[in-house]
């Protein structure tokens, strides 16, 4: 195990700061990708280190520092996700559906992959940036997100087709 | 297989996820069907882009005092003393102990009463009286014992619910308010009834009852 890892494990906090040096903008992306809003990013990788910081003595060295990390950071855009469509369902009386939409991209307007994958539905842009992105098998997305393999592979064409489509492909 | 421009079958083919077979017979409709080639090529170039986009991007501003910040308030890190997972374990396998040796002591205070085990009030066995007096102060000590067992294994799981989902936070704190409950409206009728045998086993198998289900909830918590 890294050493620096060791020391973090072992409480020492400048070791832990310096592996979020490391880690902070691979983090940063994921939960940007995934979120598809910067603020919210934010947030979320400080939760991230929170809850890596919190779960450190659980990590045994089998995987990755990184893939470790990036694993607790996935658990919490979802279950960030999955607490802000309770907040809403208890907002919202009707049965309309809770998946959060993405934010509008504004047609005709010149736009590349980053600003696209941002203007997504939620699901399809999950799917998308950990299927083709981080490299994610769907059983895994599946084990992660609680939905049905062919549910995902259908949200991953939905997403392929929307890009396409927002990219005038 | 048909010429619908975006055809599903195509994305499977890409990720390299259909049978030898299946992979086959699209490959041979692609030989066929420009359509179907143009869309593929548009995938192969989307993909591409995806696996060029950088891995990292820096935040807009440094996090890191905010996470210190609130690290501070975290107290103790994981792995160093505290509410680590060897503690929560050892914690477990105190309290286990403990459960046995308090569920013990039930049965020796129960079976130490004049009478037959479940009789309401044995006969003369008042609360003034030596015997009464004895088994009030015995049954005092096995519940001191079932409450610090709770407390204890209660502050594992605050200390673990970070790691469990919301729904599972949310289940477990309902199904406490519901045992809670039962022990308070046991502790009210023992109050009034204090050598009351079988109020005293009942309230012995609730607190049982929470123990057991607080130890199973930090076990699984401790396995994540």
């Amino acid at each position: 195990m890294a050493d620096l890892v060791l020391r973090a494990k072992s409480g020492d906090r400048e070791a832990f700061q310096r592996l979020y040096r490391e880690h902070a903008g691979r983090v940063y992306a994921l939960c940007l990708r995934l979120a598809g809003d910067p603020a919210r990013a934010e947030e979320l990788t400080q939760d991230t280190f929170v809850l890596a910081w919190r779960k450190l003595g659980s990590f045994r060295g089998d995987a990755a520092f990184s893939s470790w990390l990036h694993r607790i950071a996935v658990n919490a855009v979802f279950q960030a996700g999955r607490s802000e469509k309770r907040r809403r369902a208890r907002i919202v009386e009707s049965g309309a559906a809770l998946e959060t939409p993405g934010r509008e991209v504004p047609p005709g307007l010149r736009i590349d992959l980053e600003r696209a994958i941002a203007g997504l539905p939620a699901g399809a842009r999950s799917v998308f940036v950990l299927h083709d992105i981080e490299g994610y098998k769907h059983v895994e997305i599946a084990e992660l997100t609680g939905l049905a393999v062919g549910t995902l592979k259908a949200q991953l064409h939905r997403a392929r087709r929307l890009l396409r489509e927002a990219l005038d492909r | 297989m048909n010429h619908e421009p975006k055809h599903p079958g195509l994305d499977e083919y890409i990720d390299g996820a259909l049978a030898p077979d299946e992979a086959l017979a699209v490959e041979r409709h692609l030989a066929d069907c420009e359509v179907c080639r143009e869309e593929l090529a548009a995938l192969r170039g989307l993909l591409a882009d995806a696996a060029s986009l950088p891995a990292s991007i820096e935040p807009g501003r440094d996090l890191w005092p905010e996470i210190d910040a609130r690290l501070d308030a975290e107290g103790e890190p994981a792995g160093v003393g505290g509410r680590t997972l060897w503690s929560m374990r050892y914690q477990l396998a105190a309290a286990a102990v403990l459960l046995v040796v308090v569920s013990s002591a039930v049965t020796s205070v129960l079976s130490n009463r004049n009478g037959p085990r479940y009789e309401a009030r044995p006969p003369g066995l008042a609360v003034e009286s030596r015997q009464g007096m004895a088994l009030v102060a015995e049954w005092q000590a096995v519940e001191a014992d079932y409450v610090l067992a709770a407390r204890e294994l209660v502050e594992a799981l605050e200390a673990a619910k970070p790691m469990l989902s919301e729904e599972a936070v949310q289940l477990i704190e309902s199904n406490l308010r519901i045992i809670d409950e039962a022990i308070r409206e046991s502790r009210a009728a023992l109050a009034l009834d204090p050598t009351n045998g079988e109020l005293m086993e009942m309230l012995s198998a609730t607190y049982l009852k929470k123990v057991e289900m607080l130890q199973h909830v930090n076990r699984v918590a401790a396995e994540l």
